[in-house]
């Protein structure tokens, strides 16, 4: 946490999204670490834990599923929520995201709002 | 110096010049998209401002700002929805966007040019766009038709549901874009799919039973469950292969009754329905059709067999021989 705001890793590959969520949560009063992909995503959070990640589940190098796993495994990371973001939305993909540790999901294309309302829940459950 | 010297250097000289042109070319176009990047990125909190408080745009841009920032807009309508999404639908409709969209996807001649109004209507356009999209799917050009369904799902417009089932009926569109876009659309679709189970036509009958087999849920089962009895054997087969996603016991008996069908694609179908509806009571049928001498049909039988019960398939394979029961058994066992 810096400045006393929350600090939301997001990691996206894709540059339109990944702007669009992070000034949105900015803009909610979030400090917000960007992230091209799940590996960077993963080595930032290692280096600076966050307070919550948001992660696209289609992403070059580590996806989603595999951040999450990796990020439940670390002893450091083990209790950082994460909202995994996706554009698949089949019950056996959504239910996989929960399997690996995944605290909750939002389908793409996403409604910033709602964004914002899951982030305040989850991190209201800590 | 001889002819052919002199020609030999007026196509060097070509070659070279050529060759400046394009490079010259593609430097321009290089700079013209670091200058696009460029006007962007200065446009970014405009376009976040607008997005994410409603605030408006400066009047005075400049036209190349304007194109940037309704190209932005434009690409960042396709990652959100809700109001968010709306506000960026009520700039273009003020600017005029939409119209002039509409107009380019009714009247340009290149097919290429109403086929990107089509997709950017899908982005940018309110749902009161929606009829003009679902006549699209009409034009002459097929990525017209498909840019128009795909803009349907994003919609997600339920009145062009019967449209829909129309262009994927008579190929117009790819079934499977046909299948996303309702998907997209979701139950609200349903009430409009229904009329087409009662159609003169076998391939409307036959495409809305498959699409409430995909959108459904139990309570269309009965309505899907007649048209095992219907006279069109491809009515009949997707019937069987919606109902072993929808179905449930209550559809059993006509699922065993349809295993019986004179056409090998509807008792094939209805033994795949079984398996996946892991009916205990149709094993010991399954499991002697899987002997039979039509080949697909005894196959499913054999899967059907194995999906409900992997011990007994094993079983009965060892006993009858069927290379149908065996195979279905193997393959239980490596899955």
């Amino acid at each position: 946490m810096s400045d006393g705001k929350p600090t939301i890793l997001v990691a996206d590959d894709e540059e339109d999204v990944r702007e669009l969520v992070s000034y949105r949560l900015t803009r909610s009063g979030y400090e917000v670490i960007d992230a091209q992909d799940g590996e960077e995503a993963f080595r930032l959070a290692s280096e600076n834990v966050p307070d919550l990640m948001v992660l696209d589940v289609m992403m070059p190098r580590l996806d989603g599923y595999e951040v999450t796993r990796r990020v439940r495994a670390e002893e450091s990371l083990r209790s950082v929520p994460v909202i995994l973001l996706t554009a698949r939305s089949q019950e056996t993909d959504v239910s996989r995201g929960f399997e690996v540790g995944a605290d909750d999901y939002l389908k793409k294309p996403f409604n910033p709002d709602e964004l914002v309302a899951r982030v305040r829940a989850v991190l209201g459950r800590r | 110096m001889g002819l052919l010297d002199i020609i030999a250097l007026a196509l060097s000289a070509s070659s070279i010049s050529m060759l400046g042109v394009l490079v010259v070319r593609r430097s321009h176009l290089a700079r013209r998209a670091k200058r696009q990047r460029e006007i962007e990125e200065g446009l970014k909190g405009i376009a976040m401002e607008l997005l994410h408080a409603g605030a408006e745009p400066p009047p005075h841009l400049a036209e190349a700002e304007r194109q940037a920032l309704a190209d932005l807009l434009g690409r960042y309508a396709r990652a959100i929805r809700g109001p968010t999404h709306d506000r960026i639908v009520d700039y273009f409709e003020r600017e005029g966007t939409v119209a002039r969209e509409l107009a380019v996807m009714a009247d340009a001649r290149a097919g290429w040019r109403r086929a990107t109004a089509a997709f950017r209507l899908g982005d940018i356009g309110p749902v009161s766009v929606a009829p003009a999209l679902a006549a699209a799917l009409n034009d002459s050009d097929r990525d017209v038709r498909i840019a128009a369904a795909r803009s349907l799902g994003r919609l997600r417009t339920p009145e062009a549901t019967q449209d829909l089932l129309g262009a994927a009926v008579d190929r117009r569109v790819p079934p499977a874009l046909i299948r996303w876009t309702l998907l997209q659309i979701g139950a609200p679709a349903l009430p409009r799919l229904m009329p087409g189970l009662t159609s003169d036509s076998e391939r409307l009958r036959a495409g809305a039973v498959q699409l409430i087999g995909l959108l459904g849920g139990p309570a269309e089962a009965a309505q899907i469950e007649d048209g095992l009895r219907d006279r069109s054997a491809m009515v009949r087969a997707q019937a069987a292969r919606a109902l072993s996603r929808i179905g449930g016991r209550r559809n059993l008996p006509a699922l065993r009754q349809a295993t019986w069908d004179r056409i090998p694609m509807v008792r094939e179908a209805a033994a795949d329905a079984l398996g996946q509806l892991r009916d205990r009571e149709s094993v010991a049928l399954l499991a002697i059709r899987a002997g039979g001498d039509q080949f697909d049909v005894a196959r499913a039988c054999a899967r059907a067999v194995a999906a409900i019960d992997p011990a007994q398939a094993a079983e009965r394979a060892a006993a009858s021989g069927s290379v149908h029961l065996l195979e279905a058994a193997d393959l239980a066992e490596i899955a």
